[in-house]
């Protein structure tokens, strides 16, 4: 059995909430309910007229050892560290191009506390020296994108953004810029590309966005999450944030689940929480005592695991990777044991052939390949042959491409046509 | 009529100075057009570059790449239902199955019904599952039912100004 | 610190300046690494993930276009990690490809032909239908357009994009559904067009000029110059093996003049090369002579004169090489006892000092720089008959010599110049393009094209350039060299 620290026994999830303390509160987006019931601004004022120093703000985020909750995980300190010293043109940018199947926290986060998103930018634009920054957001998200929208209006007009902030020195202006459609724009050059008004095509590396991003200016890309828990790692400190989560991963993190379970929804957790627990006690199970055959841990890139798999895991970016598959961006997909594995396959690989970017020939041929295949033994028209093509296919898209949505579409398909083989059995003729 | 309305133009000038590229202000743009006039056709693309210095080339690239702007004149109502692994797991074929029927049952009675169905790439709202888009409307836990629903529901109201301006355009079109 | 940096290549040591990327350090070498999206003269796009190779030290294999040197860098481009990784990009390139390869004008010079010999010869594994896309489109003056044969390099794209920044070609839709194409209804319209085709590694876009034409493996390839204007380009020349037909003409790469480009009209210089348009055989008053009794009449003519040089005038024109000029003045000096009175036609209408901003000059002869330096080593002094003919005219010559252009359409009032030097009396014209002025001449002689030459152009820099002869059209002809030594005789 996983150790669950202390702390957590026997606590319901609802308790370990630092970013979404403002859940439930009838009037959780304005301003006024942030300042007086979240401690805003908070952290912010303690920055600009605590004589925190931006190597200060990059230094206590390192210590907190905030990892990017974006997907990959990447320390935001460090990342924040990444951008040159000095004066010239800096920008930071939001990833709120929430698209990954199974994640729908970032609109969360943007319906009960967009101004800890509006602080938290500000506060990692002071610690960059970015004197503009972007929540880039999908276009879909009507209601988001007014939510995001009025708040930066509010943190206007109460003085948190503009020039020379709270009479600190500091400037900074922020923007909403919306996307229209595209998976890939939550690829963070796809991102830069889209907004520069081009099409969402991630760029090649080197040069890194730190060095060379939007407009060929430094640039970081965070994720909403990651920005989000920033005012709160100031105000209450690294230690304070350190005491929830593992060693390696710190922290809460927003969980999202989906699929037929009987309370889906966006849930704070402390990483390192136990994975059966959280789907069996605090999400209440399947939908109709139904047994769970797999569960895709971290949105649709990140390779199923079987329920036996799952058994033991934790929460943290190190069990799952443990367990070969990935936390991602926290959204747990479970899979009742009715659904079969081959279609799975084909709704996954219909979505990467939709969203390549088209750039790269491996990603542009192969999720398109892929895809067809899927669908021919669906169809019950597939032999065996076809199962090890695809494996060689994905073998042969992973790690060939300027982005890792190749990766993401071949490492599903991987795992779901080794380890339910025996599924595709009754479709495959011959 | 003008390719471009008085206030159309205004919100493109302000896109345009609003970033620090006038590129920047492609994405914002052609939501505009689109809100205005339901779809982008050649012709707006054309004028962006004649009348406001955009690349045709560039702006054609972004309004192929991008799924939401709209080549063809559409129908008032786009019904999206989102396919993707969470709402496929909730029955979104289903629900995307009972519209078509639906619509297409209306057709052949004569009595055509303002909407396209589409099947769409995650909406991010994974734990309301299926989760549909009515234009800009969200509606989350869209069953069949709830489906049927909304159709009587957007059926009975007044079509959108964007709707109303497209079926204009086309008609004055169609006169020349 | 160090301007530069020293690497192995599958063993072999390299020194490349600071900067330089592993595929142009593998061409100093001369090892090949296959290629789609890279081409020296464009951007780094990194799209085609060809070619890959290892580097010791990096778990993944890199792209070699986007991967910039550094000192005691291993790379390896031979082992079968590398290999496997060659042949699936192929494989990747091809699913969807149509394979069209009998009705392609690009068979015989496809890369993906190429490849799939040097690094691909699998049994492909695509069981799939292919995506249709649209073919055949009319994109230009000039070109036509396959987006299924296409494998969406972007070379074309940042083509339009850097070099001519006419930016009239984009990549529309996305994923596998992605096509290269204009705008609807506009077309690439610009001098520089067929660069595109040859840039195109694969046969989506085809050159009208060329299509469905000729075979490519029929053609011989002759390394010479454009003629077409001051620039002079480098270009291959490229003759049917077996029929005296020219086919077109493409760019070869030389930096210090042309770059890998040439202009769309230096591509019409293989249409005057070709013997439906030629001047085949001598006339004498409007009678055909032949080639073996023209030496005989051209020397009569000129023995006429023979101590009289100051009644004789000779007109040139700077289409004509080094060599040629050197023996004319030599020849007449030593035939005539002097040098004849010098004119040096030149187009009426013509800004010499024009330049596009890429590569055509204004000046649309190809040896101006070489006619005045022989004519000022003959201390020569040339009066140049630039609309205004009445130098001449006025000059009252019993015997006028004129070297007529080459390129006719270089001189924009031709035609009408031409039938001014037909009005005089006793006119011996040399040229080589059929026209129904060449008639009235009292001697009409058929000269050599730059493609039966070789010779030396002298470019607007100053560069001076080899013209390398390929066998005659017209077997018979004798060049001008040919004709002196005769009478010299």
């Amino acid at each position: 059995m996983p150790v669950i620290k202390n702390e957590y026994q026997g606590r319901k999830p609802d308790e370990f909430r630092i970013l979404l303390g403002l859940e439930g509160h009838s009037n959780a987006r304005n301003i006024q309910t942030y300042i007086e019931k979240g401690n805003g601004y908070k952290a912010l004022e303690k920055v600009l007229k605590g004589g925190m120093s931006p190597e200060d703000v990059i230094n206590t985020v390192k210590a907190s050892g905030l990892r990017g909750r974006g997907g990959a995980g990447f320390p935001t300190g460090l990342k924040w560290s990444f951008v040159p010293k000095g004066p010239g043109e800096k920008y930071l940018i939001t990833n709120f191009d929430e698209g990954e199947p199974g994640t729908y926290k970032d609109c969360y986060i943007s319906e009960v506390t967009p101004h800890s998103l509006v602080e938290g930018k500000i506060i990692a634009s002071y610690a960059i020296g970015a004197q503009k920054s972007y929540i880039y957001i999908r276009g879909e998200f009507h209601n988001e994108i007014r939510w995001c929208a009025e708040a930066i209006k509010e943190a206007y007009a109460a003085g948190y953004l503009g020039e020379n902030i709270m009479g600190s020195g500091f400037t900074h202006h922020m923007d909403v810029y919306s996307g229209a459609g595209a998976y890939i724009c939550g690829e963070e050059t796809g991102l830069i590309s889209s907004l520069e008004g081009k099409k969402g095509q991630p760029k090649l590396k080197p040069p890194f966005p730190a060095v060379k991003g939007y407009l060929g200016k430094p640039t970081v890309v965070n994720n909403v999450e990651s920005l989000a828990v920033v005012p709160w790692i100031i105000h209450n400190g690294p230690e304070a944030y350190k005491k929830f989560g593992t060693e390696k991963s710190p922290g809460t993190k927003l969980f999202n689940v989906s699929g037929p379970i009987a309370r889906p929804g966006c849930y704070e957790l402390p990483l390192g929480y136990p994975l059966m627990r959280f789907i069996n006690e605090d999400c209440g199970g399947l939908i109709g005592g139904k047994k769970l055959k797999a569960i895709i841990p971290g949105g649709s890139s990140a390779p199923a695991l079987t329920a036996k798999e799952c058994e033991n895991l934790t929460l943290d970016y190190e069990s799952i990777a443990g367990a070969g598959s990935m936390l991602g961006s926290g959204a747990i997909i479970v899979i009742p044991e009715d659904v079969s594995m081959v279609s799975v396959l084909e709704n996954l690989m219909d979505f990467y052939a939709h969203e390549s970017c088209g750039q790269c020939t491996p990603c542009r041929e192969g999720t398109g390949w892929l895809y067809k295949i899927s669908k021919h033994i669906l169809k019950g028209k597939g032999t065996k042959t076809d199962m090890d093509r695809m494996y060689s296919i994905a073998n042969n898209m992973r790690g060939k491409t300027i982005c890792v949505l190749s990766d993401a579409a071949a490492d599903p398909a991987r795992a779901i046509v080794t380890k339910f083989a025996h599924e595709f059995e009754p479709y495959l003729k011959g | 009529m003008p390719v471009f309305s008085p206030e159309l133009i205004k919100i493109i000038e302000g896109f345009l100075n609003r970033y620090e590229t006038k590129r920047s202000s492609i994405l914002p743009i052609l939501h505009a057009i689109q809100d205005e006039k339901d779809w982008i056709s050649d012709e707006d693309v054309d004028t962006l570059e004649k009348s406001f210095g955009l690349s045709a080339v560039d702006v054609r690239e972004v309004l192929t790449f991008y799924t939401m702007y709209r080549q063809q004149p559409p129908k008032p109502y786009r019904f999206e239902v989102c396919k993707s692994i969470s709402c496929w797991l909730m029955g979104a074929n289903d629900t995307i199955k009972t519209l078509r029927l639906e619509i297409e049952k209306a057709e052949k009675e004569g009595r055509p019904l303002p909407f396209e169905i589409h099947g769409v790439e995650c909406l991010g709202q994974c734990g309301y599952a299926p989760s549909t888009l009515i234009n800009k409307d969200r509606h989350n836990n869209v069953t069949s039912e709830k489906a049927l629903q909304l159709l009587k529901e957007y059926s009975a109201k007044e079509l959108p100004n964007a709707a109303v301006h497209c079926a204009a355009a086309l008609a004055a079109k169609a006169n020349k | 610190m160090s301007e530069t940096v020293t690497l192995t290549i599958d063993g072999k040591e390299v020194t490349v300046p600071k900067g330089t990327s592993i595929i142009e350090a593998t061409e100093i070498l001369g090892v090949e690494i296959p290629r789609f999206c890279w081409h020296p003269g464009l951007s780094v796009a990194g799209v085609c993930r060809f070619c890959m190779v290892k580097i010791e030290g990096m778990p993944k294999l890199q792209i070699a276009c986007n991967t910039t040197c550094t000192e005691g860098m291993k790379v390896i481009t031979v082992s079968d990690e590398v290999k496997d990784a060659h042949k699936w990009a192929l494989e990747f390139h091809l699913i969807n490809h149509p394979l069209d390869c009998p009705i392609c004008d690009q068979a015989g010079e496809c890369e993906l032909q190429n490849y799939y010999m040097k690094v691909g010869r699998y049994s492909s594994q695509m069981d799939e239908d292919k995506v249709l896309k649209p073919k055949a489109l009319d994109v230009g003056d000039n070109l036509v357009l396959d987006t299924e044969r296409c494998i969406l390099c972007s070379r074309c794209v940042r083509f339009e994009d850097e070099v001519t920044k006419t930016s009239s070609l984009g990549i529309f839709n996305r994923g596998d559904h992605s096509i290269v194409g204009t705008f609807p209804n506009r077309k690439i319209q610009h001098n520089y067009s067929y660069n595109i085709v040859d840039i195109c590694p694969v046969g989506a876009f085809t050159a009208k000029d060329f299509r469905f034409k000729c075979r490519v493996w029929f053609l011989n390839e002759t390394k010479t110059i454009c003629p077409g204007c001051s620039t002079g380009c480098n270009i291959t020349l490229y003759e049917h093996k077996n029929q005296r037909q020219y086919y077109r003409l493409k760019p070869r790469k030389n930096m210090e003049v042309n770059g890998h480009w040439m202009c769309d009209e230096g591509r019409t210089m293989y249409e005057h090369l070709n013997a439906t348009n030629r001047l085949a055989v001598p006339t004498i008053a409007g009678k055909h002579l032949s080639w073996n009794l023209l030496g005989k009449e051209f020397k009569q003519k000129l023995e006429n004169v023979k101590g009289n040089a100051d009644k004789v005038a000779l007109v040139l024109t700077p289409q004509y090489t080094n060599e040629e000029y050197e023996n004319i003045l030599t020849s007449l000096k030593t035939i005539l006892g002097n040098l004849p009175k010098i004119y040096v036609w030149r187009d009426s209408a013509e800004k010499i000092d024009d330049f596009d901003g890429i590569l055509m000059r204004g000046d649309r002869n190809s040896n101006s720089k070489g006619l005045s330096q022989i004519l000022e080593k003959h201390a020569a002094q040339a009066v140049t008959l630039s609309g205004d003919f009445s130098p001449l005219a006025s000059s009252s010559a019993n015997l006028v010599l004129v070297f007529g252009p080459e390129i006719e359409k270089s001189y924009s009032q031709f035609a009408n110049e031409v039938t001014r030097f037909a009005e005089l009396s006793n006119v011996i014209y040399f040229g080589t393009t059929l026209n129904p002025i060449t008639k009235k001449f009292s001697l009409a002689i058929p000269t050599k094209v730059f493609a039966e030459k070789n010779g030396t152009f002298i470019n607007f820099k100053g560069i001076p350039q080899k013209l390398k002869a390929n066998p005659l059209v017209f077997p018979a002809m004798k060049g001008i060299e040919d004709i002196f030594a005769e009478i010299k005789a």
